[in-house]
């Protein structure tokens, strides 16, 4: 297949169809933003609320030792192990001392269908939010290194951390940070996960779990 | 101030009485009303089908016959919405015919349109009973009228305006629709007529014989007893 | 014009089924009042879909220097990019793909283009499995049909259907209890996801600045779909771009509310290129399919506007039409306001020419379309299309030329409406209503009384008293 051509051709029916005035290549139509002035406590509790009505688990944290304590508990009582988790020396640091634990870390060196097969065994998957989003409950996470698509989407549990500086007011404030770029400029995925998998396509009843997490429980570290 | 009645062809027809009530309510307002004889029907069943061209022609002697008054009222959202949105659209090709068609739309008003715009809210009416207002949805949506019959139906006195479920819904009756589409237009006015029966009113009210034909048309056939009217017989009635 | 068309039967078919026509009710009720909700929770929402109508028309409006963008950025980033003019030219594209690198299965999360194009059966005969992972999807999948909504596939299948259809699948009887079903679709899903070579997804949004992918969905499988697999293909209309990602904001916001009423979907998931090097997983190829497939054909002319469609559903969601007919009865992948519109203008008016008189007119589905496409406008331009292209019925033709022929004359009108009241009087009961109607207005006399003609017609009333009454009154005209 000649891919530089079939494009040109294509392109060329649209450019011929649309007439004169598509070369005008004005800019998109700019429009009000809606710049929400939230206090910090504020977003926390509409972050807090918004996660709840979809049915996720929020709940504050005071400091690394508090996150230790409740993190352990809630493993113990969503029996979680084996718990994967990403790369990441905090994570590491945090789940250290899961006793009674398998614990998994998503080190990209290894085989990947191994890995992937270690994520479908995992009872929970533990990872590390880029931002949370007080307006919809949401948490966003980017790829990279060490931080495997699967952790936070084949287990049925799922453990994120999100430090209360990264949480912002409104989904376009993370959108924004990701202006024109180039090829690999932009993060191989970008992924907003708001609460448990939900489907509504049994006669409308809500049944949660369906393909990704039942359970998601965000601590928002302080 | 000069006022042409565009009765439309249905309350010609087969409504007179709708006609009636109106004149004799503007009269008692003051208006010095007329009803010019050339005016038959808005063109709406063969525009609404896609016959643009028989529409443009029955559209030209609606404008002729109405052009001169300085207001034209008629008893009928979607007729309204058809001089006024769809005539100026439809003369597109006709610079002359397109010119006088958006001076008849300048003038032309649904009936509680044309009184609430000149603040004539409370008529002094008064009729005991109960009732549901169905919106017609070319008059809500097409001519974005639908506070003023409301606003004139509350001054009633003795009046009780109960709330209706689901009143965006349309009644199925889409003129042509009607017919070409007819089970599917008979389950939207059953629904409708289930509605209304929800609320044990006396009165169906309205500001389109269209759906009030449709409606009472099914109310009739299911056996049922609400009385339909529009909201200018209704109006009638309250001031004698 | 002798017996029903196949539409007709269809729609006969859909009003008499009761489960149907209760579970659309329901969804609608359920969805559109969702919709009201949201959107009074945004606030300004009139304003938000003014910037999502002029997003939609510019990109529209230079849909080929995006789509040039976009093509640039997506190589870029490592990903592969082919235009296919024609639905066989994006089926021959991936089945091709599918061959040259052994696939032998194949999982897709829910994409309309896809059942535009006729991919299933097209990769199932080449002996590719192909595997719908929706929930609602999996279902039709089951039963051999196709989806009857665009968010909610399944609305006309019950739970005991689908509890056949599981254990069916399982090979043993399955409870038909919700949590039941789904784990079973769960586990059973599951185990295709983690086989698959190549993952098929529609695309919600195309980011022409980074030659991003968007996807949404609630159960998830979309991510599933683009994560696990070998290979991901994207099968996305070449009118799914958004400029930058300011604007993907604004639409994202106006779809999810839309179509469901919430602030987001449970997942919202940007792929730019496939895995990069380092990552363990992601997709070691992404191949991008823009589908043409008519709709270029529709640029520059009077219904340019439909592809601002970001095919949310609120127009099926208030329309009472699908209301009372569901999905199915269009005939069509597409169905609802937006199905009418676009069905005959993809595939032809000759074959479709029964869908724009599907509808009441009533402009519920242009009040409720987040991005203001004047559907019940169009619907009219289509009958307007059909008439002057001859190919409305002969009959209604001559009966339209006599109504006009009639109507410019007020003598000949009023000739007809005497005559009408005459031929009607045997027919009337003794409140002067008709019971049964002759010709075209049986399908109302079916079910509805008709009034006749009034013995004295509102200007013969004119005539004898109302113009003489005017001339009694008291003089103080305003
Ligand atoms: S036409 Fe409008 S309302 Fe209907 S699916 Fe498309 S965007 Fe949504």
């Amino acid at each position: 297949m000649d891919q530089p051509d079939n494009r040109r051709r294509f392109l060329a029916r649209l450019s011929e169809r649309l007439g004169k005035s598509r070369r005008e290549s004005a800019p998109p139509p700019e429009g009000e933003t809606r710049e929400e002035k939230l206090t910090e406590e504020e977003r926390i509790s509409r972050f807090l609320h918004n996660l709840s009505l979809l049915g996720g688990r929020g709940v504050r944290i005071r400091g690394r030792e508090e996150l230790k304590r409740r993190l352990m508990e809630d493993v113990e009582g969503d029996k979680a192990s084996p718990l994967i988790f990403w790369k990441d020396a905090f994570l590491e640091e945090i789940t250290d001392d899961l006793s009674n634990v398998e614990r998994i870390p998503w080190e990209s060196g290894r085989d990947a269908a191994e890995l992937i097969r270690d994520a479908e065994r995992a009872k929970a998957g533990l990872v590390r939010a880029d931002w949370g989003v007080a307006s919809t409950g949401s948490i966003a996470l980017i790829g990279g290194q060490g931080r495997g698509r699967s952790v936070s989407l084949l287990p049925p549990v799922l453990f994120v951390v999100l430090n209360r500086e990264n949480l912002l007011s409104d989904t376009g404030n993370v959108w924004s940070r990701f202006g024109e770029t180039r090829g690999e400029g932009v993060p191989a995925y970008i992924h907003w996960i708001t609460g448990p998998s939900r489907s509504a396509d049994i006669e409308g009843d809500l049944s949660i779990g369906v393909h990704g997490p039942y359970r998601v429980s965000v601590y928002l570290l302080e | 101030m000069r006022v042409g009645i565009f009765a439309t062809c249905l309350v010609d027809v087969f409504f007179p009485e709708v006609g009636i009530s109106m004149v004799r309510v503007l009269r008692r307002l003051g208006f010095d009303v007329d009803f010019p004889e050339g005016q038959t029907c808005c063109g709406q069943p063969a525009f609404n089908t896609g016959y643009w061209a028989e529409g443009r022609r029955v559209a030209k002697g609606l404008i002729r016959a109405m052009e001169s008054y300085d207001a034209v009222v008629t008893p009928s959202g979607s007729c309204a919405a058809m001089v006024r949105r769809m005539y100026p659209r439809l003369m597109d090709e006709e610079p002359e015919w397109k010119r006088r068609a958006e001076h008849l739309a300048a003038r032309c008003f649904e009936f509680s349109e044309f009184l609430v715009q000149r603040g004539l809210v409370d008529l002094g009416a008064r009729l005991e009973g109960t009732a549901v207002y169905h919106h017609s949805c070319h008059m809500r949506r097409d001519l974005q009228v639908t506070e003023a019959p409301l606003r004139l139906l509350a001054h009633v006195r003795g009046l009780t305006l109960k709330a209706l479920p689901h009143p965006e819904d349309c009644c199925g009756f889409g003129g042509t629709f009607a017919v070409k589409m007819g089970g599917i237009s008979t389950a939207m006015a059953d629904e409708k007529v289930d509605h209304i029966l929800s609320t044990g009113v006396d009165f169906l009210l309205g500001s389109d014989m269209g759906c009030l034909m449709n409606l009472g048309g099914r109310l009739s056939r299911r056996g049922e007893s609400v009385e339909v009217l529009h909201v200018v017989q209704l109006l009638d009635r309250g001031l004698n | 014009m002798n017996g029903k068309s196949a539409f007709q039967e269809r729609v006969g078919k859909a009003l008499e089924d009761d489960f149907l026509r209760r579970s659309v009710r329901e969804t609608q009720d359920r969805l559109r009042g969702g919709r009201v909700a949201a959107a009074a929770d945004w606030g300004d929402w009139e304003a938000l879909r003014t910037r999502g109508e002029a997003i939609r028309r510019h990109t529209v409006e230079h849909l080929d220097v995006y789509l040039d963008r976009f093509a640039t950025r997506v190589e870029e980033a490592g990903g592969h990019i082919f235009f296919a003019d024609t639905a066989e030219d994006a089926r021959r594209y991936i089945l091709q793909l599918a061959v040259a690198k052994g696939v032998s299965s194949v999982v897709k999360s829910k994409s309309m283009v896809s059942e535009e194009i006729g991919l299933n059966h097209a990769l199932e005969a080449e002996g590719v499995e192909v595997t719908e992972t929706d929930l609602g999807e999996f279902i039709i999948q089951l039963a051999g049909e196709t989806p009857s909504h665009i968010i909610a596939p399944a609305i006309h299948k019950n739970r005991k259907q689908v509890a056949e259809l599981f254990s069916r699948e399982a090979g043993r009887t399955l409870s038909d209890a919700t949590e039941a079903l789904t784990a079973y679709a769960r586990r059973r899903l599951r185990e295709k996801f983690l086989r698959a070579d190549m993952g098929i997804t529609g695309c919600n949004f195309g980011v022409a600045e980074s030659g991003s992918v968007v996807l949404v969905s609630n159960e998830g499988n979309a991510r599933l779909t683009s994560s696990l697999p070998r290979i991901h293909v994207v099968v996305m209309g070449m009118e799914r771009l958004v400029p930058r990602w300011k604007d993907l904001d604004v639409l994202l916001t106006l779809l999810t509310r839309s179509a469901t009423g919430q602030k987001i979907t449970s997942y919202v998931t940007a792929i730019t290129g496939p895995r990069r090097s380092g990552d363990a997983d992601g997709p070691e190829e992404l191949h991008i399919v823009v589908v043409d497939n008519g709709r270029s054909a529709l640029l520059g002319t009077k219904y340019q506007h439909v592809l601002h469609c970001i095919r949310c559903g609120a127009c099926l969601n208030v329309c009472p039409v699908y209301r009372h007919i569901g999905g199915h009865a269009y005939g069509s992948v597409y169905s609802g306001p937006i199905g009418a519109v676009l069905t005959p203008l993809l595939n032809g008016l000759e074959k479709y020419g029964e869908l724009p008189y599907a509808s009441s007119l009533c402009g519920a589905c242009t009040e409720a379309c987040p991005v203001r496409i004047p559907l019940h406008e169009l619907l009219l331009e289509l009958r307007r299309d059909q008439v002057e292209e001859g190919l409305s019925p002969r009959v209604e033709q001559m009966a339209f030329r006599g109504f006009a022929w009639m109507a410019e004359d007020p003598k000949r009108f009023f000739a007809a409406a005497k005559l009408g009241q005459w031929l009607t009087r045997p027919l009337a009961d003794e409140a002067g209503r008709l019971k049964k109607g002759m010709g075209p207005l049986s399908p109302w006399t079916e079910s509805r009384d008709f009034p006749r003609p009034a013995s004295q017609a509102f200007r013969d009333w004119w005539r004898r008293e109302g113009r003489r009454e005017g001339g009694t009154d008291d003089g103080s005209t305003r």
